[in-house]
């Protein structure tokens, strides 16, 4: 079979960045508070592939942005940067207490390695948009990246956000869907049946990139090799909960405490140390 | 300075001077481009303009996502859309991450009068006041405005301008000028017992309430049009306002949490300080369509209503 851009090197990398912050999430979760498990774990492998292939260094002015659109799911962003080395490991256990720079939801003026906040959800995709127009103004090749929720993607403002980003030919901006079919209550089929995502942002005037496993760097890879002169959204199919076995696809772990003989189970099935 | 009588060609030229000395200045519009005379900037500027259509929520989220790389957008829209519409992401895109944004809302208050409610914003200084870092400003006049915008421009904080109907001139007759916080009026320079604490439109009003009080009673008040609602200088208004007996606060706004609760909470902060204070405003219904003279008189806030207020507090001399 054939590697395809992705050396061998860096795909054992990612995924040994990805383990890390899989036993991240689990090992530095608080007992006594909600996280937001499902949607943590299904969007790992793009966030570790986002940061390590497609950002620079988080310090470097001038650079490629990030927007996590669902912010909800920052423990998981928080564990990254730790893994990347911007965070101490004592920071991850000061989530969500008070005097922290890790927000319940992040906040970008309490922690500088955030490029906007987030946590009302839909807002995320029109800031992408703002930051695109300013870095094509200034004539800088950047990319802005954001990852939304595919529940995230039942507000009206980010359709209102997809139209204006094809008026104005925004080819530095990339939509990532976290696909996990889950939301609040329920499958998204049910709640709010989303159609088909391929045809629906194309008929907006993007690109719609497919990826049928959003947990095989490869085929992430090669989705983000894809060029366009439209704006490119990424619809990534992945798992919600992925890596614990109780937790996927199971909408309770939306959001729950994680205590007791589950906090045993599931640091056993995400234990770093074991074989890949 | 203010030049024709047209109180947005004044606006927009205005914020074309501004561009020209700065490059970060961005317009965006919702559709209301017309309205602001937006095609002005736009003829200059057109790298620097963008028109998101009917969709105000987008429109600022984007504002905040440009002012996170470096530049000045303006949003322009009206000011119950601005308030209302788009009030989750004035709060949490731009007001929670404290971005360099200018909102305008035109329109404010009765300034449409014959459409009706859901175009007559009298409850967006109410709702805004709760969100923390936002500054708030309403111009009397076009010379008001155009201090604010270069004001707002250098300052570089969330703020929001409510614009109504108001006067093209400078409003004559001032005693100090304190350009972007308050403007404090009186005929004669002596102590007044009766002070009007009025804002946007409702200054030119109580202003010639102020000359017919003198010209045909002999009753002297002072009227202080507030330009910045927030932050309130609350010291430099207790300064104008210790010594009078009356105090009445007109105001285009929903009584229910406009300008009036502000000072009544002021007058209580201030222990001794003992004022009849009375508060003129939309007593907490929607308003309507009609004249604009026929609404004032409706909801009592015409000039007789003023009038006759003022007399019966200062007891009919």
């Amino acid at each position: 079979m054939m590697k395809g851009r992705v050396s061998i090197l860096n795909e054992t990398r990612m995924r040994s960045i990805a383990k890390k912050v899989r036993f991240d999430i689990i090992k530095y979760s608080n007992k006594e508070m909600i996280f937001h498990f499902g949607g943590e774990l299904s969007c790992v492998e793009i966030l570790v592939y986002i940061f390590t292939q497609k950002m620079e260094e988080l310090v470097k002015p001038c650079r490629s942005q990030f927007i996590l659109s669902k912010g909800h799911a920052c423990f998981s962003l928080y564990c990254l940067l730790y893994e990347l080395g911007y965070l101490k490991s004592r920071e991850l256990d000061s989530y969500k207490k008070i005097g922290t720079r890790l927000q319940g939801h992040p906040d970008m003026k309490k922690l500088k390695y955030l490029d906007f906040s987030s946590g009302s959800l839909g807002q995320g995709l029109s800031v992408g948009v703002g930051k695109a127009l300013g870095m094509r103004i200034k004539g800088s090749s950047k990319q802005v990246f954001i990852l939304l929720g595919d529940g995230e993607i039942n507000e009206g403002q980010i359709w209102e956000a997809a139209m204006s980003a094809s008026k104005y030919k925004l080819n530095n901006l990339n939509a990532i869907i976290d696909v996990n079919h889950q939301q609040v209550d329920g499958d998204t089929e049910e709640v709010m049946p989303l159609g088909d995502l391929v045809s629906k942002w194309e008929s907006f005037g993007w690109k719609a990139i497919y990826v049928e496993n959003g947990h095989n760097f490869e085929e992430l890879d090669r989705a983000f090799q894809i060029e366009s002169s439209k704006p490119k959204a990424y619809i990534i199919n992945t798992i919600k909960g992925k890596g614990i076995s109780f937790m996927e696809g199971k909408k309770e772990w939306h959001s729950n405490k994680l205590q007791g003989k589950l906090w045993e189970l599931a640091i056993e099935e995400v234990n770093f140390y074991g074989e890949d | 300075m203010a030049k024709t009588n047209n109180l947005f060609l004044d606006y927009m030229n205005n914020i074309l001077e501004l561009a020209h000395e700065d490059d970060k200045i961005i317009l965006i519009d919702c559709d209301l481009g017309k309205s602001f005379k937006s095609e002005i900037f736009k003829n200059e500027f057109p790298e620097r303009s963008f028109n998101v259509g009917i969709a105000e929520q987008n429109a600022f989220s984007i504002a905040a996502g440009l002012a996170s790389v470096g530049f000045k957008p303006i949003v322009q829209t009206f000011s119950i859309f601005a308030s209302t519409r788009a009030l989750d992401q004035f709060r949490n895109s731009i007001c929670y991450t404290n971005q360099s944004v200018i909102i305008v809302g035109a329109k404010a208050s009765l300034s449409d009068p014959t459409a009706g409610a859901t175009h007559q914003a009298i409850d967006d200084v109410g709702i805004l006041m709760s969100i923390p870092n936002l500054e708030i400003y309403s111009p009397a006049s076009a010379e008001n405005l155009l201090s604010i915008m270069k004001y707002l421009i250098d300052k570089s904080v969330p703020s929001y301008i409510r614009v109504e109907n108001i006067i093209t001139n400078k409003l004559s007759e001032k005693v100090i000028n304190n350009d972007t916080s308050m403007e404090y009026f009186k005929l004669v320079n002596s102590i007044c017992s009766t002070i009007i604490i009025t804002t946007g439109s409702f200054t030119n009003i109580s202003i010639n309430v102020m000359r017919n009080l003198k010209l045909n009673f002999n009753i002297n008040i002072a009227v202080i049009n507030l330009i910045q609602l927030k932050p309130l200088d609350e010291e430099l208004l207790f300064y104008y306002c210790k010594d009078a007996k009356n105090v009445i606060v007109y105001e285009p706004l929903n009584t229910s949490n406009g300008i009036g609760n502000k000072i009544s909470s002021m007058i209580v902060k201030k222990a001794g300080w003992i004022v009849n204070f009375v508060n003129m405003g939309i007593q907490d219904t929607f308003t309507e369509s009609g004249n604009l003279d026929d609404l004032l008189c409706f909801y009592h806030l015409d000039e007789k209503s003023l009038v006759d207020k003022i007399l019966s507090l200062e007891g009919g001399n």
